[in-house]
């Protein structure tokens, strides 16, 4: 009886040791050195105020009209889209017979945006504003202002491109 | 009696001289075999593929940032990623007789923070899918580990193919493994102008005795 515990014992022992063991088997290792990968921008520049044809900006009449250059520089180690968007605040663009805003000189409207096309690091952008003032404004409006404001939008142009209904290329999504 | 013993004993001693001191001319024969017994050995090498020359790593900005040591050009850069990018890249990895002795298993794959560049920016490693896939018989190209590029410097990512078993490299053999890295396309601004740069590695492990 005593042997068959000493056997016992010793098979536990060995069976501890069998799961408790450590292999210690040949391995090898090889590395590729050196993987970059690094983020691109989107990124704009300065926005300047370019030609004018406006008249006297501080005494605008009814039936008059003009417009408005505005240039934004790109800056963006990515090629991207970029689209503006305006907003008018002040009297002048209230009431019956408001001043009219419009923009010029891009692709077209799209999805909220005015695009005004695809540009690399170092390009311009360049949009215009026209206005007009309705002749049929009416007293209402007189020493009235107002002041337009754009905001300028770049997205990338990779993996976010589609052929926008007018037959030009333009962004998926604009965030 | 007396002298009779002392001459026997005489006798005696003279053969056990002769015996002691002569030389026999037996027929003999020998023979001695001897068994070194020598560990055998496991390293593997590698090599970017695609065209590319060699050395150099995989992914690449620019063409001088891919260059080998001699100075010439890699022909593959990335460029500058943006969100919704993916790039394929193979590594051939060799077992190769001039080193090794015995058939292997691709046991893992994992990556290394480079230490010579300083301006790591660890979180985009989440971004940056990795999907590396090799031939299996008959099936082409499959799958054998997958993950975040996180999840591959956080420690070594196991390979094996879909069904559960081991990925060979026998010995004298070279075994493609095509990287795929890409850049999700919901990463964001915070991104922007970021940079990693990371050592692959390839693991493997003995065949023999090793199921």
């Amino acid at each position: 009886m005593k042997r068959i515990l000493l056997s016992l014992a010793t098979v536990g022992a060995l069976s501890a040791l069998i799961t408790g063991a450590t292999f210690a088997l040949f391995t090898a290792q090889t590395e590729n050195l050196n993987n970059t990968f690094s983020a691109g921008t989107v990124s704009l520049g300065n926005v300047a105020l370019g030609a004018c044809d406006i008249g006297d900006p501080d005494n605008l009449a009814p039936g008059d009209s003009g417009s408005c250059t505005v240039e934004v520089t790109y800056s963006g180690s990515l090629e991207a889209f970029i689209g503006v968007q305006f907003s008018t605040e002040g009297a002048l663009f209230g009431g019956l017979h408001p001043v009219s805003v419009s923009l010029t000189g891009g692709e077209g409207n799209h999805k909220g945006y005015y695009l005004l096309g695809k540009y690399d690091d170092g390009d311009k952008a360049e949009v215009t504003v026209d206005w007009s003032f309705p002749i049929d404004a009416g007293n209402d409006y007189q020493g009235a202002s107002g002041t337009v404001n754009l905001k300028f939008v770049a997205v990338q142009a990779r993996n976010n491109t589609e052929t926008a209904p007018g037959g030009f290329e333009a962004p998926i999504s604009w965030n | 009696m007396k002298k009779k013993l002392l001459l026997a004993m005489g006798s005696a001693a003279a053969i056990a001289a002769v015996s002691i001191g002569g030389t026999l001319a037996l027929f003999t024969d020998s023979k001695s075999a001897s068994a070194d017994i020598v560990a055998g050995t496991l390293c593997l090498s590698s090599e970017r593929n695609d065209g590319d020359p060699v050395p150099g790593p995989m992914f690449y900005i620019t063409a001088k940032q891919g260059a080998t040591p001699s100075g010439v050009d890699g022909t593959l850069p990335t460029g500058y990623w943006a969100p919704g990018d993916a790039h394929k890249r193979t590594l051939n990895v060799r077992n190769d007789e001039a080193c090794s002795s015995m058939n292997a298993w691709v046991s893992s794959i994992q990556a290394r923070l480079n230490e010579h560049f300083g301006d790591q920016y660890e979180p985009l490693a989440e971004k940056l899918y990795v999907t590396v896939k090799s031939p299996k018989a008959s099936e082409g190209f499959v799958v054998i580990a997958e993950g975040p590029l996180s999840d591959f410097l956080a420690g070594p990512v196991t390979a094996r193919y879909p069904d559960g078993s081991s990925v060979p490299i026998y010995l004298s053999s070279v075994r493609q493994m095509e990287f795929e890295v890409a850049f999700d396309i919901q990463a964001g601004n915070q991104y922007q102008g970021k940079t990693l740069v990371v050592d692959f590695i390839v693991n493997a492990e003995q065949m023999p005795n090793n199921p």
